[in-house]
């Protein structure tokens, strides 16, 4: 391959009308220039260009503004079965030159890969709306106006708050040297907030494409009535107890899944809770489970990072295994097809859902609570750690807003509780599905897990906190 | 404040040797250091920045530290060890009557004021009667951290001293990830909850 090194707009002239950091034009030629300058058998190219803002605050006051624009360019080249892989934050011409040869350089000192994948030929991609001009429009103004709203608030209450408003635009493109070309551009915007009471905390944490959904003020509004609901939290024996939890605290149990069978390389592996299960029951029958990029609220991408369109997967139908996600490497060794769920090079996990998506039922929140006779309600876990994988058996604890249910209503706040739970468990003894599911980006590999409210029976707590 | 027994001494040092969270100066140009944190079991030092140091009274020592150039600095760990004990490791084994012997941390949790942790190792070995026994799977611990740390009796010396580190730590909003180091050698602790977690 060769080619003339092509004229270069300066990055920040790449940018659409719309703030998208990098136009497609831009992009294919960038991307095109890279792959012409390697001499190998294979090559693939992955370019990254984001903007990302975030105003910070504490003690009521906002006491961080930052905002980073940076754009990567990793190229994986391949001679026969050797592979390199090297990556520039620079996009001039030499720098470019540079990757290529250390990409090859890297490939050449590389051992023979018997399982390397050619790569992916051209598709044709689905359109799916991932960005929103007005996130990608937010200014410091307006992030400190939407915070400002829930400081004050705070303040009004003798309360604490403490949290994050942050906004991104970034465009991915991939392309290689069978002539595949993919460009996506996406928005991103979140909420994080924790009010403190003395002797309380509440919390909320909300992801959109469109900032202008984040509804910070309401979402503050949320965190300061958990804390004033929980002031003076009673400790509660540890034990098993009926939970209603809410969606962000099943999100961190679902997103475990991902990485603990729901990929294929955790089956090559042999460490994956659906390893040999496959068509068996693993969980409850009301349990299923997706991965559904169509999904609008799942953060979906179009293709992977190998450029292979993604898949609709399902992963666990009525509680009966019946799909992992794969990419290319995986998909050729297990004799499957790409679903496109690569992760970006070193994807030492091999491929991961990215968007999950459990199924709702028709119950809301308060529903759920008021058929409770007697249980705990839980607004998030934290700190979550697995401590047996086949078993998808996961230790973590309750944290800003865990309440005593009594009689269908919340009765008072509890000192914080120590769970040691199996995910599978808890679907398998879901007595509520929530209707309305909420999507939780994980800043892990950027994947999204949208789930409901659930109310489990027989959750185990472990332990209490002194506070 | 009483923080652990008397036989636990627990430092800052961004000096250690091999050391994960070891580095010349910090991201504000203080010099890498070692600091007291605990001395004798008692909670005497914070890890501080040129921000942060005059709050308790102190210089800084030199915490201060960013992920890269495009991140805003943070007070974060270095290398936080427990200092060595007078223990022989063979001497502590033949000196718990019954016990168990844990390798190895693989999974660690703990709440967000750091009172209630649980740890699960790579392995353990039953102790009976002064002799390391069986191999045992899934062997996990858990406790409140200042009852824990007051429960150690025994601290191995510098012969059984390792640095370990976590090459991963995260920190920050916007998150940044950081290289930190905790040196420790085998220590004994009395009437600890073990095996919560993987029963029923």
């Amino acid at each position: 391959m060769s080619g003339a090194p092509l004229h270069r707009t300066p990055l920040e002239q790449a940018r659409t009308a719309e703030g998208v950091p990098l136009a497609i034009e831009e992009a294919r030629g960038l991307l095109r220039e890279a792959l012409g300058m390697v001499g190998a058998d294979h090559a693939e190219a992955i370019l990254e260009a984001h903007d990302h803002s975030l105003t910070r605050f504490a003690n009521n006051e906002i006491h961080q503004n930052v905002t980073t624009r940076d754009h990567m360019l990793t190229l994986k080249v391949a001679t026969g079965k050797r592979q390199g892989v090297a990556s520039t934050h620079r996009l001039d011409s030499t720098a470019l030159r540079q990757l290529a040869d250390r990409a090859l350089a890297m490939a050449r000192l590389s051992p023979e890969d018997p399982d390397l994948p050619e790569p992916a030929p051209p598709a044709e991609y689905t359109t799916l709306p991932g960005y929103v001009a007005e996130t990608a429009a937010s200014t410091p103004e307006s992030r400190a106006d939407a915070v400002e709203r829930v400081t004050r608030a705070a303040a009004g209450r003798g309360l604490n708050a403490a949290g994050a408003l942050s906004t991104s635009a970034s465009a991915l493109a991939v392309a290689n040297s069978r002539g595949l070309f993919a460009y996506q551009p996406e928005t991103y915007a979140n909420f994080t907030c924790t009010v403190r009471s003395d002797t309380s905390s509440g919390w909320v944490d909300r992801h959109r494409r469109d900032v202008r959904a984040l509804d910070v003020e309401a979402q503050g509004a949320i965190a300061i009535e958990k804390a004033e609901r929980s002031r003076a939290p009673q400790p509660i024996d540890p034990g098993r107890y009926t939970v209603v939890l809410e969606p962000n605290a099943v999100a961190e149990l679902v997103a475990f899944l991902a990485s603990l069978g729901l990929g294929a390389q955790a089956e090559i592996e042999g460490r994956s809770f659906m390893g040999g299960r496959m068509g068996e029951r693993i969980t409850g029958e009301r349990a299923t489970l997706v991965d559904d990029a169509s999904d609008p609220r799942a953060f979906g991408r179009p293709f992977d990072v190998e450029g292979t369109p993604r898949q609709r997967v399902s992963l666990i139908e009525r509680g009966i295994a019946r799909g992992v996600v794969h990419d290319r490497r995986t998909a050729r060794k297990l004799g499957a097809s790409s679903t496109g769920h690569a992760c970006p090079p070193p994807a030492t996990e091999g491929p991961l859902p990215f968007s999950l998506v459990l199924e709702s039922g028709e119950a809301t929140l308060a529903d759920l609570i008021a058929s409770t006779e007697r249980g705990i309600l839980v607004t998030r876990f934290w700190y979550n750690r697995v401590v047996d994988p086949r078993k998808t058996l996961i230790t973590g604890m309750t944290r800003d807003g865990t309440f005593l249910i009594e009689g269908g209503r919340i009765a008072r706040g509890l000192r914080n509780l120590r769970f040691n739970e199996s995910v599978l468990e808890v679907l398998a003894h879901a007595e509520g599905f929530g209707r309305d599911a909420e999507p939780t980006v994980f800043d892990y590999v950027g994947n999204c897990v949208v789930v409901p409210a659930l109310k489990v029976a027989n959750f185990r707590f472990t332990g209490v906190s002194p506070f | 404040m009483r923080y652990g027994s008397e036989v636990v001494n627990i430092v800052t040092d961004a000096t250690t040797p091999r050391g994960l969270g070891s580095f010349g100066f910090d991201d504000e140009g203080v010099e890498a250091q070692r600091a007291d944190l605990v001395r004798g079991g008692r909670f005497v030092g914070y890890l501080t920045s040129r921000e942060t140091a005059p709050q308790v009274g102190l210089p800084s020592n030199g915490t201060m530290r960013a992920e890269s150039w495009a991140h805003i600095p943070l007070v974060r760990m270095t290398n936080v060890n427990l200092e060595p004990g007078t223990w022989k490791l063979e001497d502590l084994i033949a000196g718990t009557e019954d016990g168990i012997h844990m390798i190895t941390n693989r999974s660690w949790s703990i709440d967000d004021k750091r009172f209630n942790f649980q740890f699960g190792t790579e392995v353990g070995y039953e102790i009976k009667r002064g002799k390391r026994g069986r191999l045992l799977k899934n062997c996990t611990y858990t406790g409140i951290t200042p009852e824990f740390w007051n429960k150690c009796d025994a601290v191995c010396d510098a012969s059984d001293w390792e640095i370990w580190g976590t090459p991963n730590c995260g920190k920050g909003q916007p998150s940044q990830t950081m290289r930190t180091g905790q040196g420790a050698s085998s220590a004994r602790f009395r009437n600890i909850q073990v095996g919560v977690g993987v029963g029923s």
